[in-house]
């Protein structure tokens, strides 16, 4: 099926569509980070799809003026083409600004785009977050899915941090198709299948508490996260895991599962405390995709920082997994793209 | 009742259904010799909370005289109402197989499997061999319990030294496995290989809110030993509540006590709630949220990790969360005990814990 279509079908579109991972894209920039670097953005998304990632969000909350998020997502839509997804982070500083981008990301090629509410949104009830929600939805042909987080600080609404009955209301839209459950609670993982599965293609980003969920939901799919912490394009763990899952061949996805358990346990251990501050490590997050061949390089103030007690630990994680990086660290601060061009070849040469 | 090795499997089934807590032990003034009274006080305080089962926690800073002693006063106050066990996370292989005679005798009907910080085995044999030494020695149940405390991490990437469980089931008096962290990846294998052949049970607070699913695809039926007095108190027995409604198919009833308890799990489950991952528990902080919910309490002896203020409050706050008041003493009160305290000022123990009853 192709990805332009219209609000109406966006939900069989998506059971058709949501099959596998999805990974983060971060965008790239020049040497000084005052400009998108256009070349380092498309190795990423090329790699991407080496991955075998069934599609790619673009994390706009990343330092982008209004202008850069739409080049941003264009760049990628534009390598994608037309048999990957690439989809969007609602998460900008206002309803108007997400309005703006999700017009713009349509005309660009994206397929649908992640509920996030701004740091200033203080709905009063759930029927503020639901005109919030209903009101990007209804504004696009796009997919929309909610996103399960405790970043929002809803929770005065539930104690889980999901205001269930804004997000039930929001489930019956046309146009939106999935759900994203953040958390790592149990209890909250168990709720959100029982009440969204029948309408939503939900899924935990838990990956190893997938094969327990599918013993009682048709969990088709992981993400948006960086499994490129788990895996690289010629060792694909975690992808192999979720195809074995889905043709039912559970014993040889756990099999994958625990062949990658070494790097999840360490990129758990240096990303699990950081989850409750509400922000991601880019940088980080860029390192994973960079050691099996992403294009690397910072993002823009305020970004958190870069230990090298970090990198090593990442590294280690990867090279268990049979996944090895022969380049030095330093190389990773610029970024393969800068890399190539400060050497004089060219980008390509890079991948 | 005495139940023979090869009837154990069976008897876990009609058994082993509720909640298992851990119960640590009381000391006198001096830390030099057990408490009796306030352990005698910790298992009615367990009964009171509907546990079904308590299990001593020996690796206390405990002699091996003592730890039998501890053991005895346990079953003898718990007679009929509770049933006993008790870990096996002793010193060595010996002392191991001197506290299962002793607990067989003493009342215990089952124990934890556990394996002495110097056991490094070479291969799964090794392991099967040792934990059929210890199998074979009694008639007591034994629970599998799978913990990244016993470094088996060589063996299988989970920790979980699968080749030799596999066999180590197979023994007749080996009844459950207690699931003991929250990798939910390791949980779903074990539930999936041993799930029918013995009944694996929660053993972490990170799967409580699995259990329903844990239940209607594995038949769970019980909370292996833990703090779950972190959670309820015998007025509000919140997760006694939620299990009991689980078992009875009751799945919504269940979610409205979960999210009821849910607060304080999100303040107890931070950085405050520290134990498993250091391969250590904190026995102080144990005590103390039984105490904060009419426990004995009183200090533990060294080894033990800090108990501080900061985590005292926290504690207190939980409980005002899910609507529990915590105790009016002052919290110098919990270094001494109540059982002790209530030796001080001439009172009856008996008395005293009625008159503090939550």
């Amino acid at each position: 099926m192709t990805n332009r279509v219209g609000a109406g079908d966006r939900k069989s579109w998506a059971r058709e569509h949501f099959n596998g991972i999805e990974n983060v894209l971060m965008p790239s920039f020049n040497p000084d980070l005052t400009e998108l670097d256009e070349e380092g953005i498309r190795i990423d998304v090329r790699q991407s799809k080496r991955h075998g990632f069934f599609g790619s969000l673009c994390s706009v909350e990343t330092g982008l003026t209004p202008e850069e998020k739409v080049r941003f997502v264009e760049i990628a839509c534009d390598e994608a083409g037309n048999d990957y997804g690439i989809s969007i982070s609602l998460a900008g500083d206002t309803l108007e600004g997400d309005l703006e981008l999700l017009a713009a990301a349509e005309k660009a090629g994206a397929t649908h785009g992640l509920l996030s509410f701004p740091q200033a949104f203080v709905p009063k009830s759930q029927d503020d977050i639901y005109d919030y929600g209903r009101r990007l939805a209804e504004s696009t042909n796009m997919g929309i899915y909610l996103f399960v987080s405790d970043k929002f600080g809803f929770g005065r609404f539930h104690p889980s941090g999901v205001p269930f009955d804004a997000y039930e209301k929001l489930a019956d839209l046309p146009n939106v198709v999935a759900m994203k459950v953040g958390g790592m609670d149990a209890g909250m993982i168990y709720e959100c299948f029982e009440r969204f599965s029948d309408r939503l293609l939900v899924t935990s980003v838990n990956i190893g508490l997938i094969p327990l969920l599918r013993k009682s939901y048709d969990v088709r799919w992981t993400g948006a996260w960086t499994a490129e912490a788990l895996q690289g394009p010629d060792q694909p763990h975690a992808v192999n895991m979720m195809k074995a899952l889905l043709e039912n061949r559970t014993d040889e996805a756990m099999g994958h599962y625990w062949r990658m358990a070494p790097a999840l346990r360490t990129m758990m251990a240096i990303m699990a405390p950081l989850m409750p501050t509400g922000a991601y490590h880019w940088p980080l997050l860029k390192y994973q995709q960079w050691l099996s061949g992403g294009n690397g390089g910072l993002t823009r103030q305020p970004a958190m920082r870069v230990f090298q007690h970090n990198l090593q630990m990442i590294r280690g994680g990867l090279a268990a997994v049979g996944v090895q990086c022969p380049d030095p660290d330093e190389d990773f601060f610029l970024g393969r793209s800068n890399v190539a061009r400060l050497r004089g070849g060219q980008a390509q040469a890079a991948e | 009742m005495s139940v023979g090795r090869h009837e154990r499997k069976a008897w876990a089934r009609d058994a082993l259904v509720g909640l298992e807590n851990a119960i640590m032990p009381s000391f006198s003034a001096d830390m030099k010799s057990l408490d009796e009274e306030g352990i005698r006080w910790d298992v009615r305080q367990a009964i009171a909370q509907g546990f079904f089962s308590t299990m001593c926690a020996v690796e206390t800073g405990l002699t091996t005289e003592e730890a039998k002693r501890f053991i005895s006063i346990v079953c003898d106050e718990a007679k009929g109402q509770l049933l006993v066990s008790f870990t096996l996370l002793n010193n060595s292989f010996a002392e191991s197989l001197e506290l299962l005679a002793h607990a067989e005798a003493a009342g215990c009907s089952h124990a934890l499997l556990g394996y002495p910080a110097s056991f490094r085995p070479r291969s799964p044999d090794e392991i099967y061999e040792k934990t059929a030494m210890l199998a074979e020695s009694t008639n007591l149940g034994l629970v599998m319990y799978v913990s990244d405390k016993f470094d088996f991490g060589r063996f299988h990437p989970s920790q979980v030294p699968f080749e030799a469980y596999d066999r180590v089931a197979d023994l007749p008096n080996i009844v459950s496995l207690k699931v003991g962290f929250g990798d939910p990846a390791t949980a779903y294998e074990c539930f999936e290989r041993y799930g029918e052949r013995m009944l694996v049970n929660v053993g972490t607070p990170w799967l409580i809110g699995l259990f329903p699913l844990l239940r209607e695809k594995y038949g769970a039926q019980w909370f292996g030993g833990g703090a779950w007095e972190m959670w309820q108190s015998p007025d509000r027995p919140y997760l006694v509540d939620y299990h009991r409604h689980v078992m009875a198919g009751e799945y919504d009833q269940a979610r409205a006590i979960y999210w009821r308890i849910a607060p304080a799990t999100q303040i107890m489950m931070g950085s405050i709630a520290r134990g498993g991952d250091a391969g250590m528990y904190h026995w102080p902080f144990g005590k103390y949220v039984s105490w904060s919910v009419g426990g004995n309490g009183g200090a533990m002896r060294e080894p033990a990790q800090r108990l501080n203020p900061m985590m005292m409050q926290s504690r207190r706050m939980a409980l005002r969360a899910i609507g529990i008041e915590p105790p009016d003493e002052d919290d110098s009160q919990f270094w001494i005990g109540r059982a002790r305290a209530a030796r001080a000022n001439g009172e009856a123990v008996a008395t005293a814990q009625l008159r503090s009853a939550w």
